[in-house]
Formats: C-alpha cells, structure tokens, sequence
C-alpha cells in the first residue's frame, strides 16, 4: 500500500530525518514510536505532503507520490489526523466534517461516511452544531480522526491521537483505531503511548534522531532489550 | 427642523456614502492579508486601474462604468491571480521585508505604466448614467455617490455571501485559518490564494469604477485611499471581512463630520488618530481575533 524510500527531509537546511524507509501493507495498523523531536511528525507531515523532500520516494500504491502536492494526496488516498488536531477551532463540528470530504463530489457516498463517522462518536453527532473549540480535548480529538475519516481514505496517517486526553478516553481512542482498521483502512499511528501503541500494531518502527533503528513486530518490540531499557523503564 | 441639524445629519451621512468604498477597499484589502499574511502596497493601484478601465470604456466606446462595472471585476479578478501567480507565488516564504518590497513594487510599476500610458493628467468621466442629484426630507446627495454606495453593499454582501454559504468560500476561510489543515483536508492552498489575490484585485477595480463617475482619475489616485485603507483593515481587525466592512463606515463618517466640525485640513489626522486610538486600546481591531 504504502512504501517510503530513503526519504529526507530537512526544515531550513537543518536535516530532520536522514534515511528513512518504511512500510505500509493493506490492512496493516503500523506504529512509530520513540522520544519527542526523533522526527515522527516530520515523517508523517512527508508522506502527507507538507514536507518537501530532499531525497527518496514514497509510493502509494505503484504510484511515486513523493513530488505531489499535500491535496492531490488526500484525492489518492492518504488522510491525515496532524498533531495537535489542527482543527477550525471557530467552525461548527459539522463544518469541520463537511470540509473533511472536501475533495469528494458525491453527496451521498459523503453523507454514508458521515453515518459512519457519527456511528464511531455519537457525541460528534450531538455536537455538530457546537464551535469545534469549544469541546473538550476528547470530543475535538475524536472530531479530528472523524474529519480525517470524512475524506474515505485508503491509509489515515494518526500523530499522537492519545496527546492531551484524560486517560480512559485513550483507550476508547485506540479500540476506535482497530475498528476503523477492521473497515479496511490502513493505519499509520505515531505515539507517545508506547505499550498501547505496540498493543494494537501489527508492526512498528522504533525512530531516534531521523533515523529508524528498530523494526518488529509489536509484541517483539515489547520484548526488544533496547524498547524496554529507552522507554519501558528497564 | 433646525437648519444645522440638516447640515450635520447630511454631513454624517455622506460620510456614511463615502465609508461604503472604502469599506469595499478594505475588505479586498483584508481578504489577502488574512488568507495569506501579506500586505499589498499596490491595492490602491488595483483602484486606479478599475477607475482607467472605466474611463477607456467610456472614452473609448461610449460604454457607460455601470455597464463595464462587471468586466472591470472580471478583468481585476484576473489581473489579481496573475499577479499571485506570477509574482507572488515566490514571495510567499520570503522575509517580511521582501514581501514588503515586492508589493511596493508593483505599486511603483503600475503607478509608472499608468503614466507612461496614459500621461499624468487628471481626468473624469462627464456624462454617465450616473449623474446629478437626489433630494429627500430636505437632504440631498449625488446620485454617484447614492449609486456608488448601493454598489459598493451589493459587492460586499456578495463576497460575504461566497464566503459563509459556498464550498469553495469555506475552502478560502479554512485557508485563511490553518494552511497546513487545509492542505490536508484536500484543499489546493495555493489555488486559494491566487482566488484571495483575485477578489481582492476584483474589489478595489469595482470600487474603482464605482468612484469613477465622481472622482477625478489620474495614475497615483491609489494614494489617497491606500492609507485609509490601512486604518480601516487594522480598525476592522486584520483579516476580518464583516470588521472591514463597519470599520470603513465609522472611518467615512470620522473622515467626513470630523473634517466638517474642524476643517477639511483635519481630516486626514482624525482618520490616523482613529487608527492609534485603535493601536492603543484595541491592536486586535472591532472584529479581529486578539
Ligand atoms: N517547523 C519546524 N521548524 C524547524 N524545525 C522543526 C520544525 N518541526 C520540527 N522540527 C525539528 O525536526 C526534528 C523532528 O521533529 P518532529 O518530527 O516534530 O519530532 P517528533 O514528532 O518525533 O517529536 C526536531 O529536531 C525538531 O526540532
Ligand atoms: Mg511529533
């Protein structure tokens, strides 16, 4: 579905990520994980488009994406749900939604999503004409992943979905991600949450410094000496 | 009625006629600036050039402004992407100071072409469909500036209305909020910022045709309402169409009753003063996000 070629990716001439490569299979939920500032974001801002690249290629599907721009990869595919959210904190829930589906023309097919979007979060339906900044950090991450589900893509890219929410609602998160995964989008999550994070992937990549140093399954990065001195605590 | 009431209430009011244009140069003002952050130097150019393509209209073939006024939108809408996409486009990820100097540029070059082209001279537009005056409950107005002022709320409600009730004017506002967000929500950001350059262009070229049948036209006109311009933006709230809109209104109404009260010399400075007073107590403008 997804592969990613050697990429780099620099923000001023300063290099974030040196050599990356990474995989995505059909129907595959795949974690990256590893400290702030090791440069997850910057890989997933790459494959959405909002990082130029200075080397490599990402192919979507046979297709080398790597030079498009971020909207023509939403239109081939690839949603993503940004760190922070990045929500219209002054739009209604259902604006934000409705611009969510903005590269799709059929309304109906649009309006099966929304259905599925509001069966995931009720509260979202509740809400739709509530000011998204207005909802708490639980309601506007639930929002973000619905919006970024609004535009029926093959592969969501997830930045930290569990960042700035009360602890029994990332659980509600994460069971939400496999089933959203259960429909048959592929998943590529970043989180800070290691332990769950690994949980619920088939595979992950473990990133230090713009550099992948780690690849397994998740149970065996669980057990991985490295994963469990870094960032497991011994 | 008491005779010097007439003359204040006809004074507010024309005050009132005059803020409409500049409402309606403001919001293209503030419609670039908040889509994409960058001040344009040459706004006051894109007026001048709807006022010139207005007189050559007329000159030229007869052609009344009021019924060129849909092609001069058409042909500033057009001039404004062009410049986005030929120029601008470059600039975007450039230092204030050079977008600062690449704007002021365009000023200077189409000041320039303006008079090579067509000489430095004054001119008007004598005979529209648009003339004399309009008397009622014992005021009275040209029909100019009545016409002028009804364009001017029709051309602003419609941008307000693309803006609120259209797919594409939610893809513009959502630009204007988050670039990067809209980016992923499928939205082609620079598309949208060519389309912001665009009506911008479009509303000061209107306001420009608009003004055409009552003010004289010469190649530096721009300069009297770019600085007027500024205020209103910054009084309305940086990139705030409904702000612009009622901020031009309250700077007609200073500019015209403030210059009636303490002489034409003031007014001017009455508008700058208006624009501390907001700098002091209001940076974020009447509708702006603090
Ligand atoms: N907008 C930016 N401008 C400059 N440097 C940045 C920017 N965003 C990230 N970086 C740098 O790139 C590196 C990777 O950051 P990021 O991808 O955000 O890491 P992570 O998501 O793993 O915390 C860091 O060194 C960070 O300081
Ligand atoms: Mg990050």
């Amino acid at each position: 579905m997804l592969q990613v070629e050697h990429i780099r990716v620099s923000y001023q001439r300063v290099p974030a990520l040196h050599d990356i490569s990474l995989r995505v299979a059909r129907g595959e939920i795949v974690a990256i994980v590893g400290g702030n500032g090791n440069g997850k974001s910057t890989t997933l801002r790459a494959i959405a488009g909002l990082n130029r690249l200075d080397a490599g290629r990402i192919v979507l599907a046979d297709r080398d994406v790597g030079t498009l721009a971020p909207h023509d990869r939403v239109r081939l595919g690839i949603s993503m749900v940004p760190e922070g959210r990045r929500l219209f904190p002054r739009l209604t829930v259902a604006r934000n939604l409705e611009l969510g589906a903005y590269t799709r023309r059929d309304s109906a097919e649009v309006a099966t999503t929304l259905r599925q979007v509001f069966t995931l979060f009720p509260v979202l339906e509740e809400r739709r004409r509530q000011l998204a900044g207005t909802m708490s950090g639980g309601e506007q991450q639930m929002l973000a992943i619905g919006r970024g589900l609004m535009a029926h893509p093959q592969l969501l890219l997830l930045d930290e979905p569990s960042w700035g929410i009360a602890p029994k609602l990332v659980t509600k998160i994460l069971d939400t991600i496999v089933a959203i995964n259960a429909t048959g989008v592929s998943i590529l999550l970043v989180e800070q949450n290691l332990r769950r994070a690994l949980a619920i992937a088939d595979r992950a990549y473990v990133m230090q410094t713009g550099r992948m140093v780690l690849e397994g399954s998740g149970q065996e990065l669980l057990e991985s000496e490295l994963v469990k001195q870094a960032y497991l605590g011994g | 009625m008491n005779a010097s009431f007439d003359i204040l209430l006809q004074t507010l009011l024309s005050g009132v006629l005059i803020g409409l244009i500049y409402a309606l140069v403001a919001v293209g003002l503030t419609m670039i600036f908040g889509v994409m952050d960058i001040v344009n130097f040459a706004h006051g150019e894109f007026l001048m050039l709807g006022m010139y393509a207005s007189f050559w209209g007329f000159a030229l073939w007869a052609l009344d402004p009021m019924f060129t006024l849909p092609f001069t939108a058409l042909m500033l809408f057009g001039l404004g992407s062009a410049i986005y996409h030929v120029v601008i486009r470059r600039i975007i990820r450039a230092p204030m100071l050079s977008q600062i100097f690449t704007t002021f540029g365009l000023l200077i070059l189409f000041r320039g072409l303006a008079q090579f082209l067509w000489k430095p001279d004054f001119r008007t537009i004598d005979h529209s469909i648009v003339q004399g005056k309009v008397a009622f409950a014992g005021l009275q107005f040209g029909l100019p500036q009545l016409v002028a002022a009804a364009g001017a709320i029709v051309v602003t409600g419609i941008v307000w209305w693309f803006l609120q009730r259209t797919r594409l004017g939610a893809a513009l506002e959502a630009t204007a909020a988050d670039k990067d967000a809209a980016a992923l929500m499928g939205i082609d950001v620079q598309r949208m910022f060519a389309l912001a350059w665009g009506i911008g262009a479009a509303c000061a070229g209107v306001a420009g045709a608009l003004l055409s049948t009552f003010f004289p036209i010469f190649p530096e006109v721009g300069a009297n309402f770019i600085l007027i311009a500024f205020v209103t933006v910054a009084l309305g709230g940086f990139g705030s169409v409904a702000g612009a809109f009622w901020a031009g209104i309250i700077v007609g109404i200073v500019e015209v009753l403030g210059g009636f009260l303490l002489g034409p010399q003031y007014k001017l400075a009455l508008v700058l003063a208006l624009y501390l007073i907001v700098v002091l107590l209001r940076p974020q403008g009447l509708l702006g996000r603090a």
